[in-house]
């Protein structure tokens, strides 16, 4: 059974009539107007730059996202590495690479799409294996993470500019139909284009064009190898480094009028540096927030394709955009990620039963640890090859019963279903969702993202016929009523507050547990103490403040608040405590609960107390486990997944939900 | 307009030029964020320079420096990066400085994470990650919102 009970059923969606349409690029013919965007390096190959199984099976999901231009993620072009990013990034520096590329080229062939192959040499963010990275211009990082710089030569510029051309004959070589290369986020391209970081006084420094002049060799050279063959390079349209040093907005376009009047086949609009000051596409960007920026290089340029894609997740908004004439391709990645069916889902008229990227950047910040990415989402993306994460037909159909209708529990529900097995899912509470429902409503960055999974699910449930019984307390006699019915019982059944982390409450209804407030079912006081700086106190904090007018304190017994936050997040939970004025007493002891407040033994050793009507636990979880005990000599089969297993966060939930429900 | 501005923008070079000289005052920060600096190794030093000082490549820096046990602030020459002689190096907008000042007796090191966030300051690291680690800087460029590993943004 397919994930979307088969998305091609219901026919073309006329609303997306024009990204639908058939598009013609040079001299070549695109089925539709959706471009695969080469967002992120998978860092599935080897060390050396070759390619792994992994990124086959990877390339081959790619392939048959039903988009009509696929760009394939960007090799590296010389052998030292100084353009090498990322750990496992693939290479193109030598002959050898190209049986690699030629299946890839054959993947997006076979399944009706045009092959770019991108070229990425990292500059500022390169030379990963070297301990240096290749600038312009010495200007040192802002991020330790990255490779302390050396100015480029002369001589390395045109080694440089030939080693792209060298890399571009390769890729066509391979079968690739289109190359491009790419100035975004502090990529060597970007660096000669930027006064933040292009600071030469020779002819590749000072004005725009001369700090073009790079990019203007570049294009030339490659275009000489490639004759009719297309290029596209990816051009900043708002680096937002401006306030530093970096180029401003208009000079941005004068680099792409540059890039156009060399001939440059397809400019494909991005935006932001990866240290900018500013985001620009995770959850706290409004979709469509860029847009503008498409429009503005689509009216400057009016003869040349533009791409564009950036935080515009929608595929109703890109096909508007594309009516109007702000753009003409769609360039999409991270959601794709999420959802590899999304095209197709959207063509049928199935956009209820996407997987939406919920812009968590778990994919990037696992990138920055130099690990393969994954998404929140897709628990299959990189372990495409893997048997354990196939959806195979059960060898015998059981019947399950989910314990749990949070997020854990639904997505083992849909993927045990999708299997052929009977599934039945109790939940406790009135609706599907679990704490993240309750959570979600709470979230400052874009609540309307994070339900969406919970949108997902309920329709999910319904699109695949599973029985959601709410309201349904599942213990002893409810079991023993049901006895023989089932074959296996999965406990998702999430974590609660730990409350033996906290000293007795000596006033009754003064302490209330975090889940009771994130659901609504307990209103709090005026002035409310949060206990715990980990992402579900700050959740809660930051919103009882914001939206709900209350004075919020936290307290946390760590000496940093953000704890257990995934790094893409942290930062913003910490920027949101401060700008809110939301106070927080790190590195404290809670001494006593009660009398109208809460006493606690500050970081210096200094007995506070710290008034409230409420105070909310959010401390440390424990796991709901007790019908582990319960369960065992009542039913063939018990396991757990999610937070009832060990508590962590939506990411580990629904890959332990995916993973349980492939194998039960 | 213009009038109306420039005793603003004279009020905000009088609070910049006090702020940079109250060695003292950021003395006194330092000490009492003690528990920031205590892993730092012997030497180990930050600079701030004023954005002109930066885009010039000399000037006066403002260091803060470990040394025997406890935080020193001084005045270095500025002479560019690569002779800065220190780990860190904070570039300051005009004004970033006197907003952090104004917080000295509350704030001042969230004033400056906020400073780093809205583009009033911005920080180039010129050591190695591992030489930051190593050295004991941790603590304190976590706690001013520092990325370690990308802004993942």
């Amino acid at each position: 059974m397919s994930e979307s009970a088969n998305p091609q059923a219901a026919g073309p969606n006329p609303a997306l009539r024009r990204l639908f349409e058939p598009a013609r690029w040079g001299k070549l013919q695109s089925r539709n107007r959706i471009k695969y965007g080469s967002c992120c390096i998978s860092n599935y190959n080897n060390r050396d730059g070759t390619h792994t199984i992994r990124e086959f099976a990877r390339t081959q999901v790619i392939a048959g996202t039903g988009c009509g231009i696929i760009t394939n993620q960007g090799a590296y072009p010389d052998p030292l590495g100084e353009g090498k990013g990322y750990f496992r990034q693939v290479a193109i520096h030598d002959d050898s690479a190209i049986p690699g590329f030629e299946k890839i080229a054959g993947y997006i062939h076979d399944a009706g799409a045009i092959a770019v192959q991108q070229i990425l040499h990292a500059g500022r963010y390169g030379g990963i294996d070297l301990g240096y990275c290749l600038q312009p211009s010495i200007v040192p990082q802002t991020l330790p993470h990255f490779r302390p710089p050396r100015e480029i030569t002369k001589e390395q510029i045109k080694v440089t500019i030939q080693q792209h051309a060298d890399a571009a004959r390769r890729a066509l070589r391979a079968g690739f139909d289109a190359t491009e290369i790419t100035s975004f986020m502090g990529y060597l391209l970007a660096t000669f284009n930027s006064k933040f970081t292009n600071r030469r006084t020779d002819e590749y420094g000072g004005s725009v064009r001369n700090r073009g002049r790079f990019m203007c060799e570049l294009i030339d050279a490659i275009k000489q190898v490639q004759g009719d063959a297309p290029l596209v390079v990816r051009l900043n349209g708002n680096e937002l480094m401006d306030q530093w040093g970096g180029n401003t907005e208009d000079e941005s376009f004068e680099l792409m009028q540059l890039a156009a009047e060399h001939g440059v086949d397809m400019i494909s609009v991005t935006v932001g540096w990866q240290e900018a000051p500013e985001s620009s596409i995770g959850r706290d960007v409004p979709p469509g927030y860029w847009n503008r920026l498409a429009a503005r290089a689509k009216q400057l340029l009016p003869n040349t394709i533009i791409a564009f894609g950036n935080r515009l997740p929608d595929p109703h908004m890109a096909s508007a955009c594309i009516e109007k004439g702000e753009f003409d391709f769609w360039e999409v990645c991270r959601p794709m990620l999420a959802d590899p069916e999304l095209v197709h889902k959207a063509q049928a008229g199935k956009m209820h039963l996407v997987r939406r990227c919920i812009g968590s950047l778990n994919c990037l910040s696992r990138l920055f640890r130099d690990l393969p990415y994954t998404c929140t989402r897709n628990p299959q993306l990189g372990h495409e090859y893997d048997p354990a994460y196939q959806i195979t037909p059960a060898v015998m159909a059981k019947k399950i019963m989910v314990i749990g209708a949070g997020p854990a529990g639904m997505e083992c529900a849909i993927t045990a279903k999708r299997r052929g097995h009977e599934v039945v899912v109790f939940e406790r509470g009135p609706a599907i969702g679990g704490a993240l429902a309750g959570y979600a409503k709470n979230d400052l960055a874009n609540s309307d993202d994070l339900l969406s999974v919970v949108d997902y699910y309920r329709n999910m449930a319904e699109a695949l016929n599973i029985e959601v019984r709410c309201n349904t307390t599942l213990d002893l006699k409810a079991m023993r009523s049901m006895l023989h019915q089932f074959d296996v019982a999965v406990i998702a059944t999430g974590a609660r507050v730990d409350g033996l982390l906290l000293p007795a409450c000596t006033q009754p209804g003064l302490l209330v547990d975090a889940l009771d407030v994130a659901g609504g079912k307990v209103e709090p006081g005026a002035r409310v103490v949060v206990l715990g700086g980990g992402k579900i106190g700050l959740t809660l904090a930051e919103s009882l403040k914001r939206n709900h007018g209350r004075e919020v304190c936290v307290v946390e017994t760590e000496k940093r608040i953000a704890g257990d936050v995934m790094p893409s997040f942290k930062w913003r939970h910490t920027a949101w405590i401060e700008e809110l004025g939301i106070p927080t007493h790190t590195g404290a002891k809670i001494l006593a609960i009660g009398d109208g407040g809460v006493k606690i033994r500050d970081a210096q050793g200094q007995e506070q107390f710290l008034p409230a009507d409420t105070v909310v636990a959010a401390v440390a979880r424990r796991p709901n486990q007790e019908l582990f005990h319960e369960l065992e000599w009542m039913i063939d089969e018990v396991h757990g997944c999610g937070d009832a297993l060990v508590p962590r966060g939506l990411t580990q939930a629904i890959h332990d939900g995916f993973r349980l429900g492939a194998r039960i | 307009m213009a009038s109306a501005l420039a005793p603003a923008s004279e009020d905000l070079a009088a609070q910049d030029a006090a702020a940079w000289d109250d060695l003292p005052g950021w003395r006194a920060l330092l000490q009492r964020h003690e528990v920031l600096f205590a892993p730092w190794i012997e030497g180990g030093a930050v600079g701030l320079v004023t954005r002109a000082a930066a885009d010039a490549g000399a000037g006066r820096m403002l260091v803060w420096t470990r040394v025997q046990g406890e935080m020193q602030v001084q005045w270095r020459d500025y002479r560019g990066f690569a002779e800065a002689g220190v780990a860190v190096l904070f570039v300051a907008q005009p004004g970033a400085l006197a907003a952090v000042h104004q917080r000295l007796h509350d704030n001042a090191l969230g004033q400056m994470k906020l400073q780093l966030r809205q583009g009033g300051m911005l920080l180039y690291v010129l050591v190695a990650k591992a030489q930051l680690l190593d050295e004991g800087y941790e603590d304190f460029l976590e706690s001013l919102g520092l990325a370690f590993m990308g802004a993942c943004r």
